[in-house]
């Protein structure tokens, strides 16, 4: 009986230290997004300032070039079926966003292709600079965070296992 | 209509809202649509060889305007600045959509069209053997002479001409020829991704969406033409790259708007090019309904 106990304080700990990990990863992956997408923002401005291509263009060369390929790629395919550049962003085939990064997309994509170079440009280094904001929030509480959960995992797991005892 | 044409006309139809593509439907059945032409808050026009006619259907309206642009940009308005400045837009297939609206000017040029009111969706046609008829006036022991192709607005100007470059690139009634055509608008060979879209000839060069005296300067120097075709000839600049091309020895034709032989050589800018005796040969276009003349004018 006490060897049954004692499997299961274990189990239980292991348990809880393995969520405390798959929660973290988790805000590991949103940051890599953000952080990825920000990078891939950047390319398009570059790309809109030297070149001048057409939005399809300049995301297949993002797809190629840049960090989030499988979400440029399609994002391309249904600008050139005919969608504008919003109606494409909203059916391409996205990686997990934090909510807030979620809306500086949509903003950005619900006006892009509509204005001016110049006007595009702002928007683009206006969703850049908002990116490159959340990145860093993201990076500064996802580090008190990640100390948080482990730790609350540990002892949960812990409290879990004395009491299985 | 050939079936070209008509495939065209069909695409263009899908960017249309849904009640003026209905009434342009209607209209395709009847005659060869060559126009359609809508305005903010007034009726959609549609011209057809025959007649033309304005739509039985709401007004087009500004949200109309700014959705049509968008799509005729290909959602991407920016890419197409430079060519909304001249007040056109070509779509593939060397379709080109005149459009017209509110600019913004710097230093009394016109920087960038903010707000589109007016399109004029024109269907290009390929009259492929319609420069047959033309080639005996503008050649001579079988080479081709500089000529100048002149009529109105929609005067079918540029279909000749593109005919005329096919005959003369493949040796249709003459000797063949190196020809290229100096295509600002992309209209006149209608190239996507260096394809043209109409029958050009085999030994026809393109050097389109490039000013007219660029494009023509830099044919002479590098692709050694015999012929130069080049649409809507006009500004001064264009007057001096041709007039050059023409001393370099290779021969110009040129299409340019009048509407009669004293409007013609009352036309300040091209003056220069009669004083030097450029052109042999002036050909003024008539047409009538889907009849086409051509008179003969001593330069």
């Amino acid at each position: 009986m006490s060897a049954l106990r004692l499997i299961c304080a274990g189990a239980s700990l292991t348990v809880c230290v393995l969520y405390g990990a798959v929660k973290r990863s988790g805000n590991e992956i949103l940051l890599e997004n953000v952080s990825r997408l920000h990078s891939d923002i950047r390319l398009f401005s570059n790309l809109l300032r030297s070149r001048r291509l057409p939005l399809s263009e300049t995301a297949d060369i993002i797809a190629c070039e840049g960090e989030l390929k499988e979400m440029w790629a399609s994002a391309s395919s249904g600008i050139r079926s005919g969608k504008s550049f919003e109606e494409a962003y909203r059916d391409a085939t996205k990686p997990v966003l934090s909510g807030e990064a979620e809306a500086v997309m949509s903003e950005l994509a619900s006006g892009l292709g509509k204005g001016d170079i110049d006007s595009e440009l702002e928007r683009l280094e206006a969703a850049r600079d908002a990116l490159g904001s959340i990145c860093a929030e993201m990076r500064n509480s996802y580090a008190d965070k990640n100390r948080l959960i482990r730790s609350l995992s540990m002892l949960t797991g812990i409290a879990a296992a004395l009491l299985l005892l | 209509m050939d079936t070209t044409v008509n495939e065209r006309l069909r695409s263009i139809l899908t960017l249309l809202p849904v009640r003026i593509a209905k009434a342009v439907a209607v209209r395709i059945g009847e005659a060869a649509v060559e126009e359609i032409r809508l305005r903010t808050a007034r009726p959609p026009q549609i011209v057809t060889a025959k007649d033309e006619v304005l739509a039985e259907c709401a007004s087009f309206t500004a949200d109309e305007a700014k959705e049509l642009l968008e799509k005729l940009c290909r959602h991407s308005v920016y890419s197409m600045e430079e060519e909304l400045r001249q007040g056109f837009i070509t779509l593939e297939g060397g379709m080109r959509v005149g459009v017209c609206g509110r600019p913004v000017i710097r230093n009394g040029a016109i920087l960038r069209l903010v707000d589109v009111y007016g399109f004029n969706i024109r269907f290009t046609a390929e009259a492929t053997g319609c420069a047959e008829g033309v080639l005996k006036h503008i050649s001579e022991h079988g080479y081709p002479l500089s000529s100048l192709i002149v009529s109105p607005p929609a005067g079918g100007k540029t279909t000749l001409l593109r005919d005329i470059a096919r005959c003369i690139s493949d040796g249709v009634g003459m000797l063949p020829q190196k020809v290229a055509i100096a295509d600002e608008r992309g209209e006149l060979a209608g190239c996507i991704g260096g394809r043209p879209s109409f029958d050009i000839g085999a030994r026809t060069d393109v050097f389109d969406m490039t000013p007219k005296a660029e494009a023509i300067s830099m044919l002479v120097r590098t692709m050694s033409p015999n012929v130069i075709i080049t649409d809507e000839i006009g500004s001064p600049r264009d007057t001096e790259a041709i007039s050059e091309a023409a001393r370099c020895g290779v021969c110009v034709i040129a299409s340019a708007h009048a509407a009669s032989r004293d409007d013609l050589f009352k036309r300040k800018s091209l003056r220069p090019l009669f004083d030097d005796g450029v052109f042999k040969r002036i050909l003024l276009l008539k047409r009538s309904g889907s009849i086409l003349r051509m008179i003969p004018i001593t330069p």
